[in-house]
């Protein structure tokens, strides 16, 4: 450099152009911010509306752990639960909402709202073909046919699914709305047992019988 | 009038920014998995070249020798924010697409490239021009990788969009490489080989299989 003082003019120029700068970004930023705001909840919208499938609107609820919603009704009567999760994938967080029916907690729907997962092989967890296999189950025992070279993809929707049937327990507490229901049902006794579980039951009992005939045959 | 049209062309073709000056490479590479894509991408692109064309070129003589590279970088973020935003606002689908790729026109080499070495030294006229060049010859190269490699993986052209074309039909089964990371290398390094067969003057067929003549060439060079 010619001489070793700095210019003010220097500072002066950059500054100047740095506060045009914000003052420029403030203003799109004004015009943009409540469009950006009204696309995501919108997505957030669809996806409820659409994995509670009688819901017409929702509300969202207080939720430790989960991104919760209650899908209603006309009559304001709540028709089923909402529930947004994300974990890890492949390439990133996929974040699911999952949908599920207020009496049985049976999953209704399952639908992606972001991925990054790989084109033509991860991405296909969008696909109903593979969505679809979740709908109707209260637990992820049975096998999910996964995607052919997806493993951790498919993996991460199943876990997001499991997650949120584990956590469906814990909503009563969180939803005045559905306490009275779920609890009705308890004291009925009137859960469903599934086949694996009766098996499970069933083989437990022939093994237990089984030791006891044995033990007390060696005496 | 000449010079102004040389300016526009060298950018759509013998300069082309893709396939000649090799700049920009971190998208051309990352966003061309399908046409929409490297459409999308190309557009905006050409909007931050545009506008820090314009505004790099007028203010070429207030902005001190010193302090103009972060000058034009403070420029190019603006107009790069901008796209960003108004994306995310009027195309929240295509913009989920590209996701980071659109904060990071900011570092496209190409924009400082111009700023730096041509519209900080010309009149404002040449700059629009020069920047309108550049930003559709690297539109059109994006648009082209895109394509490419979109028939080739999905059998489609402008995925995404209301007006998807199926190129091919029901029987193919998509190449799915083309679509992943290795499918862009090889595409790109396919089209730059071709590209540069077409720019070489001196290059007949024959060259390819008479062997002498290009033995001798070399030999003389």
């Amino acid at each position: 450099m010619a001489n070793d003082k700095i210019q003010p003019r220097l500072i002066l120029v950059l500054t100047l152009i740095t506060i045009a700068s914000a003052i420029v970004l403030t203003f799109i930023d004004d015009l943009t911010a409540p469009l950006i705001a009204e696309q995501a909840e919108k997505r957030v919208q669809e996806a409820v509306l659409s994995v509670v499938p009688e819901a017409v609107d929702f509300e969202e609820v207080e939720s430790e752990n989960f991104e919760l919603f209650q899908g209603l009704d006309e009559s304001e009567e709540v028709v089923g639960i909402a529930v947004q999760h994300q974990t890890q994938g492949y390439t990133g967080p996929i974040d699911v909402m999952v949908g599920l029916d207020v009496d049985t907690r049976q999953v209704t729907a399952v639908e992606v709202l972001s991925h990054t997962e790989t084109p033509g092989l991860g991405a296909r967890i969008v696909e109903e073909q593979f969505r679809g296999q979740f709908e109707g189950r209260k637990s992820i025992e049975e096998e999910i046919e996964i995607i052919a070279g997806a493993t951790i993809s498919s993996e991460a929707v199943e876990e997001i699914v499991d997650d949120v049937i584990k956590g469906a327990q814990d909503f009563e507490d969180e939803m005045p709305g559905l306490e009275t229901i779920i609890a009705d049902e308890d004291d009925l006794g009137a859960r469903d047992f599934s086949e694996q579980e009766v098996v499970d039951a069933e083989q437990g009992i022939q093994s237990l019988a089984k030791i006891v005939t044995d033990y007390s045959g060696g005496e | 009038m000449a010079e102004k049209n040389r300016d526009f062309v060298k950018g759509l073709w013998e300069e082309n920014p893709v396939f000649v000056m090799l700049l920009g490479m971190c998208p051309v590479l990352a966003v061309t998995s399908t046409a929409t894509n490297g459409l999308f991408m190309g557009l905006a692109t050409s909007f931050v070249l545009f506008g820090a064309g314009i505004v790099n070129s007028l203010l070429q003589n207030i902005i001190p020798d010193e302090v103009r590279i972060p000058s034009f970088i403070v420029v190019i973020a603006t107009f790069v924010t901008i796209v960003d935003l108004v994306s995310r606002a009027y195309f929240p689908g295509i913009a989920e697409q590209l996701a980071l790729f659109i904060p990071l026109i900011i570092v496209n080499c190409l924009i400082l490239n111009r700023s730096e070495a041509f519209a900080s030294n010309v009149n404002v006229l040449r700059a629009i021009i020069d920047a309108l060049g550049r930003g559709l010859g690297f539109t059109w190269a994006l648009t082209f990788l895109g394509g490419i490699r979109e028939i080739l993986g999905f059998g489609t052209l402008f995925r995404g969009t209301e007006s998807v074309i199926q190129v091919l039909g029901e029987w193919y089964q998509p190449m799915l490489i083309a679509i992943l990371p290795a499918g862009a290398f090889i595409t790109l390094g396919i089209v730059v080989a071709l590209f540069n067969v077409i720019m070489d003057e001196s290059f007949s067929i024959k060259d390819l299989f008479g062997g002498t003549a290009a033995v001798e060439k070399e030999q003389t060079a």
